[in-house]
C-alpha cells in the first residue's frame, strides 16, 4: 500500500480550492483532488458578475455599506466576523487576481466594467461584469496550477476521511480514469468541494455538486451551520429532462411587461404580492411559482408560463445582449420566437446555492483542528440568504485565507502516536466496503443513481422551497428509510470511468447531508431568508441565531439551536 | 429513435464497435439527455464525460453524425444518431478521450507582470482578442484541426493559438523570444482552413485570432518565411 503524505490535501477543484492550493503551496507540499476537471464545478458556471466592496472610491464607507447590505440580505444570522473579513479583504479582489495574471474587462474609458443597473440587495452599483464569464479566471488558474508544485489529481473523488482525537489523519479517494484507490495521510485538509445542490431534483448545479464535503466534515467532528438555508431561483428550464433546472434567471431579465400565468391562465402573482407582482424578490417569486405547481395549477409540464409578448420589441436586443447565454439557450431549446419575445415559454423554480455548510472561523478552521473549509461547502457568511455576486468574491478571498492558514497549520501539526496503524486499518476497512459494492449479499439491489433520484425527489417535495412540520417529518422518515437500503447498493464492475461507483459513493454521503438539511429546517420554527415554512410564515426574533448540526459518536445527527 | 454509440473497452484489447440502442420519447431532448437515458435505463456501463449541462464546463465534447458538438448543447433530432468520441484524441473508453495532455499544453509559464494593463494593441484588435477569451477549452476546435495531433508534442492547434493570444492582453514586455513558442507549436503550418471557427460553441473565431497574431509578429519586426502554409494561404485569400 503506497500512502501519499502531502502537507496539505485540498479537496475540490473550483476557484476556492485552486486559490487555497496555490497559497498553501508557497510553503507546503500540496496535493489537490478534484472530482472533475479543474474549474469544472460551480465556479465555471458563474455568470462572471462579482459584487466588490469597493471598485474605487471611499473605501471605509464602502466596506461598511457592503457589510450592512450582506447582513440585511442574510437577515442578521450571518457570522459577522466572516462578513467583515470578506468585506475588508474583498477590496483587494482585483489587485490580487491581476497579480496572478487575470485581465479584467474594461469599458471604452479603461474603467472596470460595472453593471449600470442596481443589483438586487446591493445599495450601490458594485457589480463588476465580465463578458467572458468566468473563463479568463479559469484559464489563469489552470495556468498557475500547472506551473506550480501542486500535485494535481483530476477526476478523483475523496469518499472518506479518517479522524483521531479531533484531528483528521487520513483520506481515501477513488481515481475515475484508472479505477485505483488513493491512500493519503495529509497533515492538513482543506475542504473546497462545493455545495449540496444535487440533493434536489430541480437544480442548476452541475452533476458533481452532491455535497459530500459536509458529510466528510461531520465524520471528523466538525459542525454544520444553517443547513436549512438553500437558495432557489424563480426561473429555470422545465424540460427537456437533461436540462431540468438549468438556470434561466429572474423575471427582470425578460422586459418590463413580463407576466407569469399558471396552467389555468391566471396571473397568479396578484394573489401573492399584488404590489410587486413579477418583480418581487427571487424568494417571493420562486415560492409563488412552487405553490402554483405543487397545488396542481401548473401546466402539463408542471411549470408556469412566462409571457414576454407584451413587451416593446425594441427593447429585446438590449435584454438579449445583457443575458447572452440564457437567451441563446432559450432560442435553441424553445425556438427563436421565444428569445425574440414573440412567444411565451414555460419555467420552473430551481435550486441555486447552498448558504449552509461547514462551520468555520475567520481562519476558515472547522471544529476539527486541522480541517479547513472554504467556498460553498462552508457556511455562515451569507446567513439566511446570499446576495447576488458575492459567491465569486468569497471563493477568492476566503480561498486565499484558507491556503495561508492550512500552510501554517501544516508546520505545527503532529500526528497522534498510533496514527499510521489506525489509518491502515481504516484503509483496509474502506477498501473492503468498496469491494462489497460490486457483490452485494442481498438478492435485491439498488444502484447509486436510483438512491440519488429518490433523495432528490424527497428533498424537492419535503425540504424545498416551501416547508412545514409535517413535510419535514415525512422527509426525515423517508430519508432514514433510504439509508437502510444503502447496504443493498450495487455497482457495475468495470475498471475505469466507473460513474456507477461514484454515484454509489455519493449516495452514501447524500443521505447524511439530506438529513442534516431536513433536521435543521425542522428546528427553525420561523420563516427567514430563503427558509420558508407555511406553518410559521413570519420571522421570529427568538430564532435570531444559528442551527448547528453535529454527529454523535454513535453516528446520529443532532441539531441544536444557538442564539446570537 | 435509433442511436448508435461507439464502444471501446481498453482492458479487453478489443476493437471499437458501434452498439445500437432503440429509444422512445426523445422529443426535444439534448444528446446528453439521450446518453443519460441510455446509461440509466439500458446500459449503465456506458462511459462519457459531462458535468454542468449548460455549455460552460467544456466536458461533454463528442461527435454526433460526424459533427463535433457539446452533448449538452445539441438537440437530438432525426431518426438516427451516430455518436462517437472526439477525433484526434486517444480514446480511453467509449466516448471518453484523453484531453489531459492537450489541456496542459495550453498553459505556458508567464514572465512577471507589470502594473496596470496592456495598451499596445489598437482598441479594435484588443476587443477581438478579448472576446476570444470566452474559450472554455472544450477542444472541439482541436478535433477538427488538420494540424493537431495529440500524440505529438507541440502541435497544439487552434485552442493553443487562442490561449496564447490572451497573453497579448497581459501587461508584460513581450520580447521576440517569447514568440518562439508559437513557431515551435507549428503556428506557420496553419492553412487558415477555418474548420475550427465553424465548430466553436462559444462563437470564438480562432482563424481570426491567427491572423491577428501574425500581424502582431510582423509589427514586432519578426521576420517570417514567405514559403510556409500560413503565408501561402494568406496570399491565396488576398488574391480571391
Amino acid at each position: 500500500m503506497v500512502i501519499e503524505q502531502p502537507d496539505v490535501l485540498v479537496i475540490g477543484g473550483g476557484a476556492a480550492g485552486v486559490i487555497a492550493a496555490l497559497e498553501a503551496s508557497k510553503n507546503a507540499r500540496v496535493m489537490m483532488i478534484a472530482k472533475d476537471r479543474v474549474l469544472g464545478g460551480a465556479s465555471i458556471q458563474a455568470s462572471g458578475g462579482v459584487c466588490l466592496p469597493s471598485i474605487d472610491g471611499d473605501v471605509d464607507e464602502e466596506i461598511e455599506l457592503f457589510i450592512a447590505d450582506t447582513l440585511k440580505g442574510g437577515e442578521d444570522i450571518n457570522n459577522v466576523d466572516l462578513v467583515r473579513l470578506l468585506a475588508q479583504e474583498g477590496t483587494s479582489y482585483i489587485s490580487y487576481l491581476e497579480e496572478l495574471g487575470v485581465v479584467f474587462d474594461r469599458d471604452m474609458e479603461g474603467n472596470y466594467r460595472v453593471k449600470t443597473k442596481f443589483t438586487e440587495g446591493h445599495s450601490v452599483k458594485r457589480n463588476y461584469q465580465d463578458r467572458r464569464m468566468y473563463h479568463e479566471i479559469a484559464r489563469v488558474m489552470r495556468n498557475k496550477l500547472i506551473h506550480s508544485d501542486v500535485t494535481l489529481c483530476e477526476y478523483t473523488m475523496v469518499f472518506g476521511l479518517c479522524a483521531e482525537n479531533g484531528q483528521v489523519i487520513g483520506a481515501i479517494a477513488y481515481s475515475i480514469p484508472d479505477g485505483k484507490l488513493l491512500y493519503i495521510m495529509p497533515r492538513v485538509v482543506v475542504l473546497a468541494s462545493g455545495g449540496y445542490g444535487q440533493l434536489y431534483k430541480i437544480t442548476d448545479n452541475a452533476f458533481s455538486l452532491t455535497g459530500e464535503g459536509a458529510s466528510l466534515a461531520l465524520d471528523c467532528g466538525a459542525e454544520l451551520i444553517d443547513m436549512e438555508m438553500v437558495q432557489f431561483i424563480p426561473l429555470a428550464f422545465p424540460y427537456p429532462k437533461s436540462m431540468l433546472g438549468v438556470f434561466i434567471g429572474m423575471c427582470s431579465n425578460f422586459g418590463p411587461e413580463v407576466k407569469l400565468y399558471n396552467g389555468l391562465g391566471e396571473r397568479f402573482m396578484e394573489r401573492y404580492i399584488p404590489g410587486k407582482l413579477e418583480f418581487g424578490t427571487r424568494d417571493e417569486v420562486a415560492r409563488a411559482i412552487f405553490r402554483e405547481i405543487s397545488e396542481g395549477r401548473g401546466t402539463k409540464h408542471n411549470a408556469v408560463v412566462v409571457d414576454t409578448t407584451e413587451n416593446d420589441p425594441a427593447l429585446n436586443s438590449f435584454y438579449r445582449v445583457s443575458n447572452y447565454t440564457v437567451y441563446s439557450m432559450l432560442a435553441r431549446v424553445f425556438g427563436e420566437k421565444v428569445a425574440a419575445w414573440e412567444e411565451p415559454f414555460e419555467a420552473v423554480p430551481s435550486q441555486h446555492f447552498s448558504m449552509g455548510g461547514v462551520r468555520i472561523n475567520t481562519e476558515t478552521r472547522t471544529r476539527c483542528n486541522n480541517l479547513f473549509a472554504v467556498g460553498e461547502v462552508s457556511g455562515g457568511i451569507h446567513g439566511a440568504n446570499r446576495l447576488a455576486g458575492t459567491a465569486l468574491l468569497e471563493v477568492i478571498i476566503m480561498g486565499k485565507i484558507a491556503g495561508l492558514s492550512a500552510g501554517e497549520e501544516a508546520l505545527k501539526m503532529k500526528f497522534p502516536p498510533n496514527a499510521e496503524q489506525k489509518l491502515k486499518e481504516y484503509f483496509y476497512s474502506e477498501e473492503a466496503k468498496l469491494k462489497a459494492l460490486f457483490e452485494p449479499l442481498k438478492e435485491e439491489s439498488v444502484s447509486g443513481e436510483q438512491i440519488k433520484q429518490k433523495i432528490q425527489k424527497i428533498m424537492w417535495e419535503c425540504g424545498g422551497i416551501v416547508r412545514n412540520e409535517h413535510m419535514l417529518n415525512t422527509g426525515i422518515s423517508e430519508i432514514r428509510n433510504i439509508a437502510t437500503q444503502l447496504d443493498t447498493l450495487k455497482v457495475v464492475d468495470k475498471k475505469t470511468w466507473n460513474y456507477s461507483l461514484i454515484e454509489a459513493l455519493e449516495a452514501k454521503h447524500m443521505v447524511v447531508v439530506a438529513e442534516a438539511v431536513l433536521k435543521s429546517a425542522l428546528l427553525r420554527k420561523e420563516s427567514r431568508g430563503s427558509h420558508y415554512r407555511d406553518d410559521y410564515p413570519d420571522r421570529n426574533e427568538e430564532y435570531n441565531g444559528n442551527v448547528i448540526v453535529s454527529k454523535t459518536l454513535e453516528g446520529d445527527l443532532t441539531a441544536t439551536f444557538e442564539k446570537k | 429513435m435509433k442511436v448508435f454509440i461507439s464502444r471501446f473497452l481498453p482492458d479487453e484489447a478489443g476493437k471499437e464497435y458501434l452498439q445500437e440502442f432503440d429509444l422512445e420519447n426523445t422529443e426535444g431532448e439534448t444528446v446528453l439527455g439521450v446518453l443519460l437515458n441510455i446509461k440509466e435505463k439500458k446500459d449503465s456501463s456506458l462511459s462519457f464525460r459531462y458535468n454542468c449541462r449548460n455549455e460552460h464546463c467544456g466536458e461533454c465534447g463528442i461527435r454526433v453524425n460526424g459533427k463535433p458538438v457539446l452533448a449538452c448543447r445539441e438537440i437530438a433530432t432525426g431518426d438516427s444518431l451516430v455518436i462517437k468520441p472526439l477525433a484526434r484524441f486517444p480514446v480511453i473508453k467509449d466516448l471518453v478521450v484523453d484531453v489531459k495532455e492537450a489541456l496542459n499544453r495550453l498553459s505556458l509559464s508567464l514572465p512577471p507582470l507589470n502594473k496596470g494593463y496592456s495598451s499596445e494593441l489598437d482598441p479594435q484588435t484588443y476587443e477581438k482578442l478579448f472576446l476570444a477569451g470566452r474559450c472554455n477549452t472544450c477542444l472541439l476546435c482541436q478535433s477538427v484541426c488538420p494540424l493537431f495531433k495529440c500524440e505529438e508534442e507541440k502541435i497544439s492547434g487552434p485552442a493553443f493559438f487562442v490561449t496564447f493570444a490572451q497573453h497579448l492582453l497581459r501587461p508584460f514586455s513581450k520580447s521576440a523570444s517569447f514568440f518562439n513558442t508559437l513557431f515551435e507549436h507549428k503556428f506557420l503550418q496553419c492553412t487558415l482552413c477555418g474548420n475550427c471557427s465553424k465548430v466553436c460553441p462559444q462563437g470564438v473565431d480562432p482563424r481570426q485570432v491567427v491572423s491577428i497574431l501574425l500581424s502582431y509578429l510582423q509589427q514586432l519586426g519578426i521576420e517570417i518565411d514567405q514559403d510556409v502554409p500560413l503565408m501561402n494561404s494568406l496570399r491565396k485569400k488576398k488574391e480571391k
